[in-house]
């Protein structure tokens, strides 16, 4: 008699020999209910429950008809919840994990959140690079963060944590093109990002004395000629987008991206990074001639006054608020305001930041 | 009424999203005592001049007995020629300029930028007076 109890409620384990007192689980639809019952003189007592147990009194003798008569009246109160079942899911997950570090030996680190929730994973690829991962675990796998430039696709979710990093793995061996291009502008004076990560996809480099160029590539289609944009003065940046259009028609799309940049603009080579800057200057050609300084709040100076025997950089923010505070000579027009350069007092715009 | 009311709310305001520099605060339960406190504009260098002035007593038509300077450089525009790109070493070079070469046609004080007009010599007396005694 007593054998049945242990079929049809598992989760309840006898206390002692005489099998009168049983302590456990009940799964009822899919949820877990705590109990611990007790069979004195023929009575069955329900000594503790996480739940609001009804109260029968001496009604049952017998353990087996008081457990079905509980189970009967959870199932009557709760509506059943779909895989409540913990134990099964994180079996799944433990299983999928294991499954996982067994066989792909090139992750250079992976670990289990505690709570199994959450896998984080770093995984080097053929140019050495290290690429991070974050997967989110509920009923499936999820990546929520990673260290590759964004992609839509790689935010769905996958039923199989292998089935997610061959889908990343693919990811990074698509992206193996792009990364060597970034690398080899990297070779020359990047003044944009100060530390590039794999997500930044343009690069501001230095071509000439106070004119740099911003290089955009598309990660996913890098075999294309990369976007390109001048800043600096006027005059020279015309020089260059002459020198653009008369020569892009030789861009070859194999070539080192370095190799054609130079080829394109007609350059011998660019120009290699100042280790030291000038210290007797308070400031150094290309920064901002107001706050003296290159980064303001991580932006770089935008704006290059026309006068050609000035030429002097700015940030918008200090250049409007320079313009805003002498008031008077400032006028407002649509989105920009006019006003006299600061340094050579002639005329400049600045847009509204 | 109203006025509990309107106060409140007021107070209520000000106290969640504070303007810059500005505080208010009730003093009694009627709300019939406030107390605000205002915070004086903070020197905005470099879109700004830096305020300068003499330790020292000069005895300078440019300058009168506070220390106080008077150069067209330490002015914003329209008045004066204030810019940011003129820094600190700028400035400080001008004043040097300015003790070496008054300017009396712009005078804070006009007897002594009267009398560098008309008498140069007693000028120059009793500027090397008035270094001799405080310029040590």
């Amino acid at each position: 008699m007593e054998l049945q109890i242990l079929f049809k409620y598992p989760l309840l384990l006898p206390k002692n020999h005489n099998l009168n007192e049983f302590e456990g689980y009940i799964n009822v639809q899919g949820g877990d209910y705590k109990i611990h019952v007790q069979r004195v003189n023929g009575q069955i007592t329900l000594l503790h429950s996480d739940f609001d147990a009804p109260h029968w009194g001496n009604k049952y003798s017998d353990m087996v008809q008081y457990l079905d008569a509980l189970y009967n009246d959870i199932a009557a109160k709760t509506t059943p919840t779909k895989s409540k079942n913990d134990s099964e899911h994180y079996r799944h997950v433990l299983s999928e994990y294991l499954e996982f570090r067994e066989f792909y030996i090139n992750v250079k680190e992976c670990r289990l959140s505690p709570d199994l929730t959450a896998i984080t994973m770093k995984i080097a690829d053929e140019g050495g690079r290290v690429q991070s991962l974050k997967i989110s675990v509920n009923t499936n796998f999820n990546i929520i963060e990673h260290s590759l430039p964004d992609k839509k696709e790689l935010l769905t979710s996958y039923t199989s944590l292998t089935a997610l990093y061959e889908k990343f793995l693919q990811a990074i061996e698509e992206l193996q093109p792009y990364f060597y291009i970034m690398e080899s502008l990297d070779t020359a004076w990047v003044l944009d990002p100060e530390v590039p990560t794999p997500k930044d996809n343009y690069r501001r480099i230095a071509i000439d004395h106070n004119v740099s160029l911003i290089v955009t590539v598309n990660p996913w289609m890098c075999n294309d000629i990369p976007q390109l944009q001048f800043m600096g003065p006027e005059r020279l940046v015309d020089d260059y987008h002459f020198r653009i259009s008369s020569n892009l028609s030789n861009w070859d799309l194999q070539g080192n991206i370095i190799d054609e940049l130079v080829k394109l603009l007609e350059m011998e080579t660019f120009p290699v990074k100042q280790v030291e800057a000038d210290e007797t200057a308070l400031y150094n050609t290309g920064d901002c001639c107001i706050c003296f300084s290159l980064r303001l709040n991580g932006n770089l100076p935008e704006i290059n006054c026309k006068n050609p025997s000035c030429e002097q950089f700015f940030h918008t923010d200090c250049l409007y608020q320079w313009l805003v505070s002498v008031g008077t000579k400032t006028k407002r027009c649509f989105n920009e305001v006019n006003g006299e350069c600061p340094n050579c007092e002639k005329h400049i715009s600045c847009p509204i930041p | 009424m109203q006025k509990q009311q309107r106060l409140l709310k007021e107070l209520g305001k000000i106290s969640r999203l504070p303007p810059k520099g500005i505080s208010l605060c009730a003093k009694d339960e009627k709300l019939n005592i406030l107390e605000a406190n205002i915070l004086g504009p903070e020197n905005n260098y470099p879109f700004s001049p830096p305020s300068i002035k003499f330790l020292t007593k000069v005895y300078h038509p440019n300058i009168d007995d506070n220390g106080r300077i008077c150069l067209d450089l330490m002015k914003m525009p329209p008045k004066g020629s204030w810019k940011p790109t003129i820094g600190l070493e700028g400035l400080l070079i001008a004043i040097r300029m300015l003790l070496e070469s008054p300017n009396p046609d712009d005078p804070l004080m006009t007897d002594i930028a009267e009398e560098f007009k008309s008498d140069k010599e007693e000028y120059i007396r009793k500027a090397k007076l008035f270094t001799k005694e405080h310029a040590k």
